[in-house]
Order: structure tokens, then C-alpha cells, then sequence
């Protein structure tokens, strides 16, 4: 199964890398939570509701909305840290890229992990630049909140497409959709996964045990 | 049976639409209400529409309610498209249309197309760009997603920023709902439109759309077209109704609505020739803003009547005043009288030349200078004045009397010993007494020698024996109190240069060896100049 797969491609500074991922993915993830179910049957269930708020960015000039969540703003914040500080770090040749994967598992036989397929990839591609002197911040301030904006309008538009997403399932399978972790929203499966050019061995290894896994997994 | 089941759908679709519709207004209002926002998820109850947690702001709400006009009944479907028109106020009056909102049902075009696209929509599943929706859950969500795109977009329009600026001392945002098609004409040249979403519906499309401004400076065009009040706007001149009344005035220019104050102006008949800002001078003037009002000096009428004396009158010490001054000037027309004058002027000459050193007499340094210069034709001549060819009286130049003999070149150099903001204890004062020490600094001792060897060629009057013998180019100097003495420094001179000439043998030697050394820069330069004069 093929998954639909977008790709960002930013340059920036280092500093603005962190809230403009978040951006992105918050603003996917928005619109990829639902309620919490709430099963008062077996086949009924409520649908609880989701906040959200305003988050304004410190080195962009932008505000994005994402579900007001601290367990699930916590777990986009400490992936994109990673990724970032990998990024960014010394070792780095200023280049990498972050992806927000939706996935569904899939029950297997027993010897076997359970399968994960995924049905929708979000990527950032990042490239570095520093800057000279406070001018050309200014500029690049404006001009990667532009970018946002104009981010965001291609993720609702592609939002608001009839596209495949999973279905909800009975009950005993709602695990194998949604993230069911949380107390407070219920987004579809997602994972991150990043590399970053400088890091190409420990990504290549990455890869490597990925094959290998899905060898096994077949 | 079957056409119970529809309209028992289209009732549903109808209140989902018009449960979007009131959402939608509230999001958008909402967002320009220039504060973050944060609502709470909340798992157990679901009693929100759309699942999602947007308040309701009654007044919106209202808002919203009065634009749609439903009577009981009615059908929203009707009265589409509605639309939020979010515009900026300036505190000035200026108004600018930042963006419209919309959201509009797209009739389908004919009746056999729903059906077509219902009979596709069956057959081909889930995927599909013009699938129409039937099933309420689906609908219901689509909406959801479409809110969701509607709260994170209205994040992103230049509106936003804007509104998270504003402040009641500049601008606001105001919003309008209205049951019209969007007015986009308003959003001026260049502006975007963006489809938010779209959701095809047996009743339908339902099209969410955002259109705003991309420039957003407010024209001149505009605010002329409001009204005609800009020239009367324009404070940057005062009108100057009441000069009498300047602080009254004030007031009123602060406390009063803006309308009303350019009235005053604009029908004072004071205004013609008040554009200008009078200074008065009876005006008691006001302090600065964080002026102590303890320190400051109240200034009286006495402070603006010139003192009988001028201004610098320490700098005519040695004067005395100025009034011995203009009558030492009348008297000096004769020339009896100005030698009395100069009898008296010598006594403080010498006086001077005895404490030149001393800072005390140092600030009447010109006068002192002046008088001292005459002084030079008596015997006693100092050798720290030689350089100072002094031949009139100091009284004279005072006032260049022009039958009188003219005053020598030497008031350039007298210039340059003008101290005039000079007192007994200033920095400046250090600079004038080194500068003098410098002018008249000793002469060389190789000079001396040079000069006693001239003195033993030339005849020296007996005016500059002595002292005057002593000192290289001083002979000229020296030579001062006479005519005689003068035309005897005249030869002089010429003799020595008669001399340089015929000795100019023995300088090209002698430069030619520091050339080869390849030292003593004074040495080239002097030998340069007599080269040239060759």
C-alpha cells in the first residue's frame, strides 16, 4: 500500500528549525486527532472534545494552533529537540530532514512484531543558513513566516481533500488506529523519524535494520 | 419512503450547515480579537458540535443570528452565502477592509447531477474529488476537518498580526456579518483568495473561502473618499487663537474631540496670520517634562534688561573699563596727549613683562601684548619680545587711525594670543601661557653664535646694541623705536642675506653630507630653502 507522502522544503536558521517543524506538524496533527472515544457500549461510544490553542513562535514571526495537550505537545516537542540538536550540531553539515508518519498496525501471527503500514508521511527537509548581520535576520524573519503561512494554507487545503483515512474501527481495534495514550485527544498512529546528512553511518544503519525488520515481518 | 429518508437527511445537512455557519463566525471573530486563545479538550462530554471546543461568544452569536434573518422554518440553504468582513479602524477615522470570510452552497447545476455523482460516489468508493457525502457521521466529520482548517487559518492572514497589534490609541478591528455575495472589491488590487474547503453534499457543494488584502497601506485615494476632513486633520501648526491665552489653549486642544478642535481652528478669523507659532516673550516660559521645578530659576523682567556693563568685561582688565577705554581712544587723536597715554600704558607693560610668567595677568594676555610692543622702544627691550617687530604705539592700533602710521602685520600674530573666553583658572589658559613660552621661547645657541659673527660684518645702530646683537633675526626687530633705526634694519637684512649668498658654498657642503648621513631633517629643510631661493 502506497502512503501519500509530502515534502517541506525550508532554509532557515537553526533557531527558528524548532517552532517552524512545530508548525507543521502540530498543524497536521490538529486536524489529525479526534476526541477521545469513549465506549459506552460495545458498539456505542462518545466522542469527547478537542481544544486547541494559539502558540506564538519566539523566532519566527508566527502563531500556530495545535490541540491543547500538554502529553501530546510534549512528545512532538521532545522529537523535534532531537532532531534539531542533531541538526545543529557541530557534526552537522546544516542539513537533514524530520517525518510525521501515519501509520495503522496490522495483526500478525505470533512469532512476528506486529506490522506497520503506513498511510500518510509528512517530511520537513531542512538546509541551514547563518546569517550576517541583523538586516538579513530581519528579512529571513518575515520571509519564513510567509513560508509558514503559506505551509499551513497547503496542509488545510490538503486536509480538506477526500482522501484515505482509516476507518474507525470496533472497539477491540481501536489500538491499531489511534493513540489511545493519551488522556485528552486521540490522534491517529504517528511516529517521527529524522536524519541528518552529517549522521549519514547511524542513519545508514537505521535503514539497514528497517530492511531487515520488514524482511522478517513479511 | 424513500423521499422521507432525504428530507429527513437534507434536515439533518441543514442544521449540520447551519451549526458550521454559526461556528465558523465565532472562530473567525474570534481570532481577531487580538488575544491568544486556548480551549480545553474534553474527553467525557460530546456535546460540542463538530468534537471540537470552539466558545461561543453570545454576542457573535447574535450577530450571526440577526444577519441570517432565519424565521422559524426557514431554511439556512437560503440564505447563503454569509459572509464575515474583518476590516481595520484607525483612531483617525481611516477604514480598510482586511479580509472576507465566506461560506457559500454551490447549487448543483441541474437536477440529474447529484444523482450522477451519488451513483458514482457508490461505485467507487471512498476516493474521489467531486464524491458527494450522504452519510450524516462522514458529513459531520468533514466539517470538523473543515473548522479545524478554518482555525489554523485564520492564524495565518496578515489580519492576524494585525490584530494581535492592535491598541485602542491607534487602530481596531472590527468585523461585519452579512448574507451577500463577498464583497472583494473592497480588499483592493492584489488580493488573495484562498479555498479553505469543499464538501459536496446532496444539497450542494458547500465552498469555504477566505479572500484578504495584500497591501496593507492605507491609500490617500481612500481617506479623501471618506470625507474631506484631511486638510482640516493636519495639527501640525497650532492655530494661534489665543496668544494671551496660550496654556487655556492647550487644554482645550487636548481635552477636547478631534472634530471640534479643527472647527475652532478652521473658523477662527485669528487663523490667517496665527499659522505661525508666536514665541512670546511674557509667556512665562514652561519646564522641560522631567525638570525639577524646585531647581529652576524664575526668571523676572530684570533679566532681560542688558546690564549697563557689556558682557566679558574681565577681558578689558588692564583697562580698567570700558569708558577709560573709548577715552583713552579720544585722547589718543592727539598726539601730546597720547604720549602721556603711553607713559601710563608703559608702566603696565612693564609690569606684565616682569610677571608674564604669572597667571594672574595672563588673561588681558592682548592688552597687555599691545601696550608691551610699545614698550620695545625703550632701552629696555627683552629678547622674548624680539620677535615681534613692534613700531607703533599700542594706543594707535587700537583704533588704526589711518593718518597715523599703519599698524604692522603683526596683528595676525597678536590674533593667534587671543584668548578670549580665557580665565586665571581655565585649561585654556595653560595652552596660552605655553603657547607664548613657545613663541618666545630662548634662541638658539648656534644662532647666537652666527648672529655675533654677523654682528661683527654689519653696523648695528645704536638702537639694537646689546641685547638686540644677541639674537639672530632680531636685528629687525630691535631696530624699532625710529625710522632711522628701521632703514638701518632694512640694510641690515640685506647684508645678511648678502652673507647667506656668499656662504652658500659651504651649506650645499654641508648638505650634501647630511644627504649622504641621511639625518637631521632641519638641516635639509633649511638647505632646501636656500637651494630654491638659488
Amino acid at each position: 500500500m502506497n502512503a501519500r507522502s509530502q515534502v517541506f522544503d525550508l532554509t532557515m536558521e537553526g533557531r527558528q528549525v524548532d517552532e517552524a517543524v512545530a508548525t507543521i506538524f502540530h498543524t497536521v496533527l490538529f486536524h489529525r486527532c479526534l476526541g477521545k472515544y469513549m465506549y459506552t457500549g460495545d458498539a456505542q461510544y462518545s466522542i469527547g472534545t478537542v481544544g486547541y490553542t494559539d502558540v506564538d513562535c519566539n523566532f519566527i514571526d508566527f502563531t500556530y494552533v495545535c490541540c491543547t495537550s500538554d502529553s501530546l505537545t510534549h512528545k512532538v516537542k521532545r522529537a523535534i529537540n532531537s532532531f534539531s540538536e542533531k541538526l545543529r550540531s557541530n557534526e552537522s553539515c546544516g542539513s537533514g530532514q524530520i517525518s510525521l508518519e501515519f501509520f495503522q498496525k496490522k495483526k500478525t501471527r505470533w512469532p512476528f512484531a506486529q506490522e506497520s503500514i503506513p498511510w500518510e508521511v509528512w517530511t520537513v527537509h531542512l538546509d541551514l543558513i547563518k546569517h550576517e548581520n541583523e538586516d538579513e535576520r530581519q528579512l529571513c524573519r518575515e520571509n519564513v513566516s510567509d513560508l509558514l503561512s503559506e505551509k499551513v494554507i497547503y496542509i488545510t487545503e490538503l486536509m480538506n481533500r477526500h482522501d484515505y483515512v482509516p476507518k474507525t474501527p470496533s472497539q477491540s481495534e481501536l489500538d491499531l488506529i489511534f493513540d489511545t495514550s493519551f488522556p485528552d485527544v486521540q490522534p491517529y498512529l504517528f511516529k517521527f523519524d529524522y536524519s541528518t546528512s552529517g549522521s549519514a553511518a547511524p542513519s545508514m544503519g537505521n535503514a539497514m535494520k528497517k530492511m531487515i525488520k520488514e524482511t522478517l515481518a513479511m | 419512503m424513500s423521499a422521507q429518508r432525504l428530507n429527513a437527511a437534507e434536515r439533518d445537512l441543514e442544521k449540520f450547515i447551519k451549526y458550521l455557519v454559526l461556528k465558523s463566525t465565532q472562530v473567525v471573530v474570534q481570532s481577531r480579537l487580538g488575544e491568544k486563545m486556548q480551549t480545553q479538550c474534553n474527553p467525557l462530554a460530546g456535546s460540542d458540535w463538530f468534537n471540537l471546543a470552539v466558545q461561543d461568544h453570545p454576542e457573535v452569536l447574535e450577530e450571526t443570528k440577526r444577519a441570517l434573518f432565519l424565521k422559524n422554518g426557514e431554511s439556512i440553504l437560503q440564505r447563503l452565502p454569509l459572509c464575515v468582513e474583518i476590516s481595520l479602524k484607525t483612531t483617525e477615522g481611516d477604514q480598510m477592509v482586511l479580509e472576507v470570510w465566506s461560506l457559500d452552497l454551490l447549487q448543483p447545476s441541474n437536477g440529474a447531477t447529484p444523482a450522477a455523482n451519488d451513483a458514482k460516489g457508490e461505485t467507487n468508493g471512498l476516493n474521489g474529488e467531486g464524491q458527494t457525502l450522504k452519510a450524516a457521521h462522514a458529513i459531520y466529520n468533514r466539517m470538523g476537518i473543515m473548522l479545524k482548517s478554518l482555525i489554523s487559518l485564520t492564524r495565518t492572514t496578515p489580519a492576524y498580526k494585525l490584530s494581535r497589534r492592535q491598541c485602542p490609541d491607534s487602530y481596531g478591528i472590527f468585523y461585519r456579518i452579512y448574507v451577500d455575495r463577498p464583497q472583494v472589491h473592497t480588499l483592493g488590487e492584489g488580493h488573495k483568495h484562498v479555498k479553505i474547503g469543499q464538501l459536496n453534499t446532496i444539497v450542494g457543494s458547500l465552498v469555504m473561502s477566505v479572500a484578504y488584502r495584500t497591501k496593507l497601506t492605507i491609500s490617500p485615494t481612500t481617506a479623501q473618499a471618506e470625507s474631506n476632513t484631511i486638510m482640516l486633520k493636519s495639527d501640525h501648526f497650532r492655530p494661534a487663537t489665543d496668544i494671551t491665552a496660550p496654556n487655556t489653549q492647550q487644554q482645550q486642544q487636548n481635552g477636547t474631540g478631534l472634530a471640534k478642535k479643527l472647527g475652532m481652528g478652521a473658523f477662527n478669523p485669528a487663523l490667517g496670520s496665527g499659522d505661525r507659532r508666536c514665541i512670546d516673550i511674557e509667556k512665562p516660559l514652561r519646564p522641560g517634562a522631567f525638570a525639577d521645578m524646585g531647581k529652576l530659576k524664575q526668571y523676572t523682567e530684570d533679566d532681560f534688561v542688558l546690564p549697563e556693563t557689556p558682557p566679558f568685561e574681565w577681558l578689558l582688565k588692564g583697562r580698567g573699563s570700558v569708558e577709560s577705554l573709548n577715552r583713552l581712544d579720544n585722547n589718543v587723536t592727539a598726539s601730546a596727549l597720547s604720549l602721556n597715554n603711553n607713559n601710563n600704558n608703559n608702566h603696565h607693560a612693564n609690569n606684565f613683562n616682569h610677571s608674564s610668567g604669572q597667571s594672574s595677568n595672563l588673561n588681558n594676555n592682548s592688552n597687555g601684548f599691545k601696550s608691551f610692543e610699545k614698550n620695545s622702544g625703550s632701552s629696555i627691550s627683552p629678547i622674548k619680545s624680539l620677535l615681534i617687530p613692534a613700531t607703533v604705539t599700542a594706543a594707535y592700533r587700537h583704533h588704526s587711525e589711518p593718518t597715523l602710521q599703519p599698524p604692522p602685520d603683526d596683528d595676525n600674530l597678536l590674533k593667534e594670543l587671543h584668548f578670549p573666553f580665557a580665565s586665571p583658572t581655565s585649561h585654556v589658559n595653560d595652552l596660552a601661557k605655553f603657547y607664548r613660552e613657545c613663541y618666545h621661547a630662548p634662541p638658539l645657541r648656534g644662532l647666537n653664535e652666527l648672529q655675533a659673527e654677523i654682528s661683527t660684518i654689519t653696523s648695528v645702530s645704536s638702537a639694537t646694541n646689546g641685547s638686540g646683537a644677541a639674537c639672530g633675526a632680531m636685528a629687525a626687530a630691535a631696530a624699532v623705536a625710529t625710522s632711522a633705526a628701521d632703514a638701518s634694519a632694512m640694510d641690515d637684512l640685506s647684508r645678511q642675506l648678502e652673507q647667506f649668498e656668499t656662504s652658500l658654498e659651504d651649506y650645499d657642503k654641508l648638505v650634501s653630507q647630511f644627504g649622504l648621513t641621511g639625518s637631521s631633517s632641519t638641516g635639509s629643510r633649511s638647505s632646501g630653502g636656500l637651494q630654491m631661493s638659488n
